[in-house]
């Protein structure tokens, strides 16, 4: 078990660092530069001053060797203010708060935790319901439900949310327009936005899984022991129809954080998705561009790694060792 | 790069409203001189602003303003502010030394502002600014002609910050300050300067006691400096910072040591503080603006019909609260570009030859523009025009002749038949039968297809409309253009790229906010300008080396009129100006939206959308109330 682990930590470090690099030889043949806009606002010896301070001009892998000295540092390079300040990236991208509008990091946190519990506690038992229910009415309407969430786009969900709460629901606006209570107030629904292809994708996987499990000839001899349909379905299927949930669960963690960009930036969100997304339209800052990378990089890394921790506990059996 | 011409552009109006001065400038005399008052209140010397600038009469304190903005703010430094973002905010952070009272016409005449008076030298290069005393910053540190001095020659003159230093250069140098004593600048200039009332219009005064340190390297009052200390960020505006969180909002309150009252002695400003809110979504925008949480909304052609539907629930009368203007104040160029450098021989050739940005004028069908994306039909069924066709430079209104243009210069209006024959005389003739011209022999590669590409910003419908409009035009008359959408960010870099700039594209659609005055409007058109994006060529080493004659007497008609005194005689000089760059159709003019504008009427008081300059720039906060 401890040898399996560190192997995939070691395993983790080291895509982190073929991703990082990745990351930077993009950046090398993304065609807006960070130093065409310093020249273009500040004077040539201004802009030549901060590019030599921090190495703009050098070939990408002397900057790609920097940026990993000062991750080791927690600072992850420093971002480019238009007019030419700067401030480590760590501190721009995630904050230094715990909470309020500036606290990006913590925001992020709490958006993602929400939408993920509200995503699950929805998404599950509405796939055990529609498995033990399979062909009635209503099964057939919540998998309607599902493929019509599934093929909406969050965007266009944000867009009729937004107007059906302020023609509906005594006009009322979404946007938090720099209210941190009532971005805190209106989690629940930036969560159902970002959540709800989720919920019908998991609740698909639950149903599907389940159904599998269903058939097999230890439940019809569970049955035929007259064991209770709860019991049978919650109790023995339910738990061996966890694994490819538990799997799906890896990948979910950074689908969800790209999900969430898009309603972040209809609302103007005050998350780190928000910070990344306006740095890296604002122009090619090779060092926020690639510390988002890597952010999102770990995400899927960590959730990946959650998830194998989560199967070696839920199914004795596997064994990787 | 839009945004620094912005910047331009306000310079422009203040140094158009000086000129109005020069032709009757009045002297006031200095005020009395008084002690500062110790705590905070307006100065003993405070300005009384007349009550004829109030239009819904005296208010009292309390209550605040709020308005979306479509950007963060880039930075809080007024020198570098470039962006319209930057400009809303930091407009109500500072005050200048002189200000502009608008006559209507475009014009308008100097009057006093920081400094109490100002005395013109009889040989017109000097002039002695008498400073009010009491004045205080926001912090409440005096305000003296120490800073004055500190502000020009250790921040607009330093050749290390990038700021609008060019137009307060004369002969190539910048003026001479000197202290007389600590409330009185005078100002030589090496020859008379036409501009220097309006620079001193548009001149902010910086605060010695916190930037002496910072300004060595011209890199103070950023974003992340607003953040942490707003305390730091100091002026002399109607307001002061009180809290900025980065991409959500900018929250100013009232400054207690401002120096205007209204004539009852009552301090300005009313209000207690104004917030932006920074929402790039234009539909939250809309709601936020309906549902009451702003106070003041830029509209688009899109929103009147949801706006008429809901300002009647919240008791808003539409009529009142929306404001269409036929002739905005603002304006700027709306233009396709052709790069006459660009590295396709035959379209570097063809770009240069003004026939054929002529018949690209007379193909683009400009009443059609306005007909898709800039009509509205009212719910009486009324058709509302929502732009005007534009076939010259954009000036402000006392300048501009663009309607005689418009008469005098058939390409002005649609007609294809005029375009092909344009094509044909060039000798670009569909040869081999296809549909698409081939160019002649006298081109480098002769029987090649007149082809190129147009690059469009993504997200604004209306360019790409425009786009596809003069796509279907081109490819009746045998010219095959294709579309390309890009990234706004992407396509300024492709225009105004690098340092010295350099293109790199064959035409695009774009759109240029400000101008008014044509010294600013010289950083297009003039060759050494630094938005000379259609040939960058003309400039070579700083030096102007035009090889058009045209352009080269443009270059010479700009140098002019920025040195003529007399309004009159500069005025000739502008209209030839804009006649000489209209008959050669430098780019391709399109269509310049009115501004459409809606604000709460019931609830804020002494403002009017005419106030209301570029996306959130409040002119007059000061006086404005809440009911």
């Amino acid at each position: 078990m401890i040898r399996y682990v560190s192997q995939r930590l070691i395993f983790l470090v080291v895509t982190l660092l073929i991703v990082s690099f990745l990351a930077f030889a993009l950046l090398s043949v993304w065609p807006v530069k960070v130093t065409d806009q310093l020249e273009r606002n500040l004077t040539l010896q201004q802009a030549q001053l901060i590019e030599e301070k921090y190495g703009l001009h050098q070939p990408f892998w002397v900057q790609y060797a920097r940026w990993l000295r000062s991750c080791a540092a927690l600072q992850c390079g420093v971002y480019i203010f238009i007019a030419g300040a700067t401030e480590p990236v760590a501190k721009h991208l995630f904050g230094e708060c715990l909470f309020g509008l500036r606290c990006y990091a913590s925001s992020t946190l709490i958006l993602l935790m929400v939408t993920f519990l509200l995503t699950w506690v929805l998404a599950v038992p509405l796939g055990i319901y529609s498995a033990t229910h399979q062909g009635l009415r209503r099964e057939r309407a919540i998998a309607f439900l599902g493929y019509l969430w599934l093929g909406l786009p969050s965007f266009l969900l944000a867009i009729f949310v937004s107007w059906f709460a302020y023609s509906k629901l005594n006009n009322i606006t979404l946007a938090p327009g720099g209210h941190y209570v009532k971005f805190i107030h209106l989690m629940i629904v930036y969560a159902l936005i970002i959540g709800m292809a989720n919920v019908a994708v998991i609740m698909r996987h639950t149903r599907g899984s389940l159904l599998d499990i269903l058939g097999s000839d230890y439940i019809q001899a569970a049955r035929a022991k007259g064991l209770s349909e709860l019991r049978i379905v919650y109790k023995h299927a339910f738990k061996n129809a966890l694994n490819p949930l538990i799997s799906l669960f890896g990948s979910y963690l950074p689908l969800l954080f790209e999900g969430t960009l898009i309603t972040a930036s209809i609302f103007n969100l005050p998350i780190v998705e928000r910070q990344y997304w306006q740095a890296f339209s604002g122009g090619g800052q090779p060092y926020m561009v690639a510390t988002g990378l890597l952010f999102f990089s770990l995400l899927l890394l960590t959730g990946n790694f959650l998830a194998d921790l989560l199967l070696l506990w839920s199914n004795p059996r596997i064994r990787y060792d | 790069m839009r945004t620094r011409w912005m910047l331009n552009w306000k310079l422009g109006l203040m140094a158009l409203a000086a000129l109005g001065l020069l032709a009757a400038f009045s002297l006031v005399g200095p005020s009395a001189a008084t002690a500062a008052a110790n705590g905070a209140g307006p100065p003993q010397d405070a300005k009384v602003v007349p009550v004829d600038d109030f239009p819904d009469g005296l208010g009292s304190s309390g209550g605040t303003l709020s308005i979306d903005l479509v950007d963060d703010v880039e930075t809080f430094n007024p020198i570098v502010g470039l962006a319209s973002s930057s400009i809303a905010v930091n407009a109500q952070l500072h005050s200048t030394v002189l200000e502009v009272r608008r006559i209507g016409g475009g014009r308008g005449i100097v009057e006093p502002g920081l400094a109490a008076a100002f005395e013109i030298g009889s040989d017109f290069r000097q002039i002695i600014l008498h400073l009010r005393h009491g004045l205080r910053f926001s912090d409440g540190e005096p305000l003296t002609a120490d800073d004055l001095i500190f502000t020009l020659e250790k921040v607009i003159f330093n050749p290390q910050i990038r700021s609008i230093k060019a137009l307060w250069r004369i002969g190539g140098k910048f003026p001479q300050v000197k202290k007389l004593d600590d409330w009185t600048v005078q100002i030589i200039t090496e020859a008379i300067d036409p501009k220097l009332l309006g620079n001193l219009a548009s001149l902010v005064i910086l605060p010695q006691h916190i930037l002496a340190q910072d300004v060595q390297d011209g890199l103070f009052w950023d974003p992340a400096t607003a953040r942490d200390h707003p305390e730091q960020i100091v002026g002399t505006g109607p307001f002061r910072l009180k809290r900025y969180d980065p991409g959500q909002q900018v929250v100013l309150e009232r400054n207690p040591y401002y120096w205007k009252v209204d004539p009852q002695g009552q301090q300005l400003p009313y209000l207690s503080g104004i917030t932006f809110r920074m929402l790039p979504d234009g539909g939250q925008r809309l709601l936020g603006f309906a549902s009451g949480e702003t106070d003041i909304y830029k509209a688009s052609p899109s929103d009147l019909s949801f706006l008429y539907q809901e300002l009647p629930k919240k008791g808003l009368d539409p009529e009142q609260a929306i404001s269409i203007s036929e002739k905005a104040p603002t304006v700027g160029e709306l233009l396709f570009a052709f790069n006459q450098d660009t590295s396709d021989p035959n379209l570097r050739k063809l770009f240069r030859d003004p026939r054929f940005r002529k018949a690209i004028s007379f193909a683009l069908d400009r009443e059609r523009i306005i007909k898709v994306d800039w009509t509205w039909t009212k719910p009486d069924g009324t058709q509302i025009r929502l732009a005007e066709p534009r076939c010259s430079m954009g000036l402000a209104e006392g300048f501009w002749i663009g309607d005689k243009i418009e008469q005098e210069n058939d390409w002005c209006h649609f007609d294809l038949a005029k375009a092909a024959q344009l094509l044909d005389q060039i000798g670009l003739k569909d040869t081999n039968g296809n549909g698409i011209r081939e160019f002649p022999a006298d081109y480098p590669n002769p029987g090649q297809e007149v082809e190129f590409e147009l690059l469009v910003s993504t997200g604004e419908q209306a360019l790409q409309d425009e786009a596809k409009i003069l796509e279907d035009s081109l490819k009746k008359i045998g010219v095959r253009m294709t579309r390309q959408s890009i990234s706004f960010i992407v396509l300024v870099n492709r225009i105004f790229g690098g340092s010295p700039p350099h293109a790199n594209y064959q035409a695009a659609r774009f759109s240029l906010g400000g101008g008014g005055d044509p010294t600013t409007l010289s950083e297009i058109y003039s060759s050494c300008g630094a938005l000379h994006f259609y040939r960058y060529s003309d400039c070579v080493d700083g030096a102007s080396q035009p090889e058009e004659p045209w352009q080269q007497e443009a270059d010479k008609l700009f140098t002019q009129q920025a040195e003529e005194i007399n309004p009159d005689k500069r005025l000739i000089l502008i209209k030839q100006l804009q006649r000489k760059i209209a008959e050669n159709v430098p780019v391709v003019w399109s269509v310049m939206p009115h501004r459409i504008c809606a604000y709460n009427y019931k609830k804020l008081a002494n403002f009017r959308c005419d106030d209301l300059l570029q996306d959130a720039t409040i002119r007059n906060s000061a006086l404005i109330y809440v009911r």
